[in-house]
């Protein structure tokens, strides 16, 4: 943008084209979360051997305005012996910490476009990319806590208190699948990361450095349990606990919460393509720059019809199992992947 | 561009208010919560003058601090569910003596 | 810029400290504190040193405050009475102290021998970056490294220790704070220390037969429509 850095001094210029791009990317995840609850609701429709929301517009496509409407026009239901402040920050925190990390998404390679010039299709590239997504979703377990405790119901509570101890136990694993990529790397930034699988050496079958499919493995399996999706939903299944931890909320918080939970979605399932399949890369990439995004945007919507696949098909497991999982067999196998990578690096 | 003072005074505030929390508070978790207040304002001091300084070693023993505040926060939060388990109360001026 | 950022941070930490302190309610404190550690997050960010934010916010923010949000949720902890101060006097004598320490360090900033800690600004170096940290972690240090880890072994096992509940003290004595057994407590025939899971099923048979033997012959409960 050089018209831009000779008009307003370089450090303006750059502020105001990572203000525009949070605005397009805040924008663009909305969207793509939005059709995501569309999709969820005609794909398990059509698993479950029925037709989904097929009403609102041609096939649905306007359902989740319809949706957005009803949210914003309900009765807010309050309970009156909930702790005020508490009630009101807790959705605040949850969707504050899962738009956290879209500074961080690689959508594209770099690319040029006339009256702006070339320019990487990340809104922020810094040296502790992976590590900032990884603090912002142990900042997010508070969102569920303390609305599960606020809510004064004893269902709320242990919906809660169940939902953060199953977070907290699964971000250790899902921490240390990714610390296996991050040494084949050799850096945490997200972008470089993706720079580093050209072609089609993605980092899960890539022999030519240390291929990371137990790390795929083991990763998805912590995404699945830290974003608190099927088969790990037990915190909040409806004949469980009423809803879990967000049984009192209504209406706008409640759709803060619903947005939370698959923004998360889709935050994890960009970090799964990013780090394993090879984000933006794939066929032709020389050719079509812009071809990186729909690349990109092609394996994020494999993952995330994998999670709907999944709600679908699997029952949900018990509180003592989902824990006995992730401690006893989760965390060692991504330990020894570690061990596996570090001696395989180490012998090359 | 900001004196290395400043961030060594707002430290020291820091410090201050945690040894008033700890001196003044009568519950066992809130006293624990400001000790690790403490802790933090010793982290801003090393993070300070190792930035200023240019020296690594700064921040390496933040990273050693920040270690051993884990450790001593899950052993310290057990004795205090010990404790509670036993007495029913949190309050340390009713655990001075060691029988129930 | 910078200034302005530092005001807003430091502001922010100290007016969380403050809070934390002054809230009875060991939750409240709980939440100041988690913006205290964020906002020094933001402090260590703009010192030229994102891996320890990152860490903070990760071990700190995002662990030990979660810990210790669970212990206050679990033990139901209450807000703190406020009781009346019992040596009134001693609150000028504390502030006229303050203001002399104060005083004193001022002073100190001030004399020309520490000229050195009116640096303006941090050297623009990579020493916070990553690979930095790791490099003097894993050869200059490597000795603390692997003894913090030890100390985490340590602590695990502490903690482990001390949460453990103790199964066969509470069947032998038969009574709790709040737990009323309907029946006395069972012969020790029944208790076999160590192996939890069978003393439990011996003593869950043991109480239904004393149930079952106490009832009057009902059985057309159920049968009766």
């Amino acid at each position: 943008m050089e018209w831009l850095t000779n008009l307003v001094g370089q450090e303006w210029a750059r502020g105001i084209g990572q203000l525009i791009g949070i605005n397009v990317g805040f924008v663009a995840v909305l969207m793509i979360v939005a059709y995501t609850v569309l999709a969820e609701r005609r794909v398990l429709g059509l698993i479950q051997g029925r037709l989904g929301p097929n009403r609102v517009g041609p096939g649905g496509i306007f359902q989740p305005f319809a949706d957005l409407l009803k949210f914003i026009f309900k009765e807010e239901v309050t309970p009156s012996a909930a702790t005020r402040f508490v009630y009101f920050l807790a959705p605040i925190i949850a969707i504050t910490c899962a738009l956290m990390p879209i500074i961080v998404y690689p959508f594209g390679p770099t690319v040029w476009l006339p009256g702006i010039g070339e320019f990487s299709l990340v809104i922020a590239r810094f040296d502790i990319a992976l590590l900032y997504v990884l603090g912002i979703t142990s900042v997010g377990v508070y969102g569920i806590a303390l609305a599960g405790w606020s809510s004064n119901n004893k269902y709320s509570l242990m919906g809660g208190l169940r939902a953060s101890a199953q977070m907290i136990s699964y971000e250790l694993s899902l921490g240390i699948s990714l610390v296996g990529v991050v040494l084949v790397s050799g850096t945490l930034d997200l972008y470089s990361i993706v720079e580093q699988q050209h072609g089609l050496h993605w980092n899960i079958w890539d022999f030519s450095r240390v291929p990371q499919f137990i790390g795929f493995i083991t990763y998805l399996i912590s995404a699945i349990a830290e974003t608190n999706r099927v088969p790990f939903d037990l915190p909040e299944a409806e004949t469980e606990l009423v809803a879990g931890f967000h049984t009192e909320y209504s209406a706008l918080k409640f759709a803060l919460f619903f947005m939370a939970e698959y923004v998360n979605m889709f935050t994890v399932s960009m970090l799964a393509a990013t780090l394993f399949l090879g984000g933006w890369q794939g066929p032709f990439l020389d050719i079509f720059p812009w071809l990186g995004v729909v690349w990109f945007l092609l394996k994020v919507t494999f993952f995330l019809f994998l999670y709907i696949w999944l709600r679908g098909t699997l029952p949900r497991f018990r509180f003592d199992q989902l824990m006995n999982f992730g401690w006893k067999f989760l965390l060692p196998v991504s330990i020894l992947n570690v061990i596996l990578t570090a001696t395989w690096l180490f012998l090359k | 561009m900001i004196p290395l003072s400043w961030y060594l005074a707002l430290s020291a505030v820091l410090f201050t208010i945690g040894v008033v929390g700890v001196i003044t508070k009568r519950n066992a978790i809130s006293m624990f919560m400001c000790i690790e207040l403490m802790l933090n304002a010793v982290n801003l001091t090393f993070v300070a003058f190792s930035s200023y300084f240019g020296d690594v070693t700064g921040q390496l023993f933040v990273f050693i601090v920040m270690t051993v505040a884990a450790a001593e926060a899950a052993v310290g939060l057990g004795i205090i569910i010990a404790i509670f388990r036993n007495r029913e109360s949190l309050n340390v001026d009713e655990a001075s003596v060691l029988r129930l | 810029m910078y200034t302005f950022l530092f005001i807003l941070f430091g502001g922010m930490a100290i007016g969380c400290a403050v809070a934390m302190v002054a809230h009875r309610n060991p939750l409240y404190s709980a939440i100041s504190l988690i913006g205290v550690f964020v906002s020094l997050a933001c402090l260590y960010m703009m010192l030229q040193a994102p891996f320890i934010a990152a860490v903070q916010v990760i071990v700190y923010a995002g662990a030990i405050m979660v810990l210790v949000v669970f212990v206050i949720m679990l033990l139901n902890v209450e807000e703190e009475v406020r009781r009346p101060l019992s040596l009134r006097y001693l609150v000028p004598i504390g502030v006229g102290l303050a203001a002399v320490l104060t005083a004193e360090a001022a002073f100190i900033l001030k004399l020309p021998g520490a000229s050195r800690v009116d640096m303006l600004g941090p050297q623009p170096s990579d020493v916070g970056l990553t690979a930095s940290i790791g490099t003097g972690l894993f050869t200059e240090y490597l000795l603390p490294f692997e003894v913090t880890s030890i100390l985490i072994l340590m602590a695990l096992v502490g903690a482990i220790t001390l949460a453990r509940r103790t199964t066969v003290s509470r069947l032998a004595t038969g009574a709790d704070a709040d737990f009323k057994p309907t029946s006395p407590a069972p012969p020790d025939a029944v208790i076999k220390s160590g192996d939890t899971e069978a003393t439990g099923r011996a003593f869950a048979k043991l109480q239904i037969e004393q149930e079952e033997a106490a009832l009057p012959a009902s059985g057309g409960e159920e049968g009766t429509r």
